[in-house]
């Protein structure tokens, strides 16, 4: 069975972290050069009309980047009703939701979210760096790919599950007795815990008094000749699980 | 940002006045009446200075200028204060005012004493790369109501 990973990302939080970032770089070149003030302004993103322009579009176009790359991950069970990778922005939340295979581990659905989060971060800083400063544009591609690669790590399979089959862990058997004459019918119906494979057979003590058969709703027992006898329901893989119950065979006539 | 001739003028001549006092040439005679400006031509002069002194900061943040207007009475300039501290308004009219009065203190003088335009042209650089680091300083960016660890994962 497939799971459903909702990642949600702070889309404030990542932009700050941009801007935190090219602000700290900036710093740094002013102490290192007292008269490099302009060339510190023009590094540091924000809050300038068209800085906001160039950070929102390297935001959505590292969001959709990071979308085709964790498509490598993606459950191929082929649904062809509705995307197995979406994502949205609503306010100040980024969802992006991706459906993976069962033997994801979930101890790492809160690290591939801030991983994410990282990733994009990241992104957009070699974008904004490209323009300004080749050399440190490229030190962020180094971590784009860093990044990546923890990304890709979060996704090393579980071992595999062993297949468990769902053995009825109780039986109820509606009526304990039964009264039915020669070559009459009566069928026995009985229910199993919910949700568990039906396995139930029948036992019949003296084939002699009555036989049995297999229906939908349950066996069906007929009267061979007069006498006692019982039949046992049980499970074939919890032979513990049985229920007796009494046949009497009598001349109705 | 508002410069208003009239109170920069009025600043000028105060100034000049004060110079002239103390000022005497090498026969030994008070420089007064060459330093200071008749009435006649101060608002001529001393406008055409300002006016010039006013475009060199136009010229020089030009990236951060939005709009500017000039006529006889003032000049107007807006600079934009993206990330500035909250006194930014204050600072900028401060510094742009200072360095107006001695950028034309020293246009001025460099006809009449041209030694001493030196220190006011000198001045008045110092005021316009304070100018610039005040228009080019960033604050920290603002911190988003949100922890890191906002950012999650959930998995069904």
């Amino acid at each position: 069975m497939d799971n459903t990973i909702t990642l949600t990302l702070i889309k404030p939080l990542i932009l700050e972290s941009v801007k935190n970032e090219t602000f700290q770089r900036g710093k740094f070149d002013k102490a290192v050069d007292p008269k490099a003030i302009s060339a510190a302004y023009v590094e540091q993103a924000g809050n300038e009309d068209y800085h906001e322009r160039i950070l929102e579009r390297t935001f959505y176009t590292s969001l959709e980047e990071l979308k085709t790359h964790l498509s490598d991950y993606l459950s191929s069970s082929g649904s062809t009703t509705g995307d197995n990778i979406a994502s949205s922005v609503n306010g100040d939340n980024v969802t992006i939701t991706l459906v993976v295979g069962n033997r994801f581990n979930h101890g790492y659905t809160d690290t591939l979210a801030k991983l994410s989060a990282k990733y994009i971060e990241e992104a957009m800083l070699m974008d904004w760096w490209r323009p300004i400063n080749e050399k440190q544009s490229s030190l962020y591609a180094n971590f784009v790919e860093r990044d990546l690669a923890a990304i890709k790590r979060c996704f090393n399979k579980t071992a595999p599950v062993a297949p468990t089959y769902q053995y009825p862990t109780s039986l109820t058997v509606d009526g304990s007795a039964i009264d039915i004459g020669v070559g009459e019918e009566h069928t026995v119906t009985y229910s199993i815990s919910d949700g568990a494979i039906d396995d139930i057979e029948i036992r019949i003590e003296d084939t002699s008094i009555c036989q049995a058969g297999r229906t939908s709703e349950g066996f069906t027992v007929i009267g061979r000749q007069l006498g006692h006898t019982y039949i046992q329901l049980y499970s074939r893989h919890n032979e513990e699980l049985t229920q007796l119950v009494h046949v009497y065979v009598t001349d109705q006539s | 940002m508002t410069i208003t001739i009239a109170t920069v003028i009025s600043a000028i001549k105060r100034h000049l006045s004060i110079i002239g006092k103390r000022l005497y040439n090498k026969d030994g005679k008070s420089m007064f009446s060459d330093i200071t400006l008749s009435s006649a031509e101060d608002t001529q002069i001393l406008t055409q200075y300002i006016t010039a002194s006013a475009q060199d900061v136009e010229a020089v943040l030009k990236q951060f200028i939005t709009a500017s207007t000039y006529n006889s009475t003032s000049i107007s300039i807006t600079i934009a204060n993206t990330r500035g501290d909250a006194d930014f308004p204050a600072r900028v009219q401060d510094l742009t005012d200072s360095y107006v009065r001695l950028n034309a203190i020293g246009e001025y003088l460099s006809m009449v004493h041209p030694d001493l335009a030196q220190k006011y042209y000198a001045d008045a650089k110092q005021r316009m790369e304070a100018l610039v680091e005040y228009v080019v300083y960033k604050k920290p960016p603002t911190a988003p109501n949100y922890s890191y660890s906002n950012n999650t994962g959930t998995i069904s």
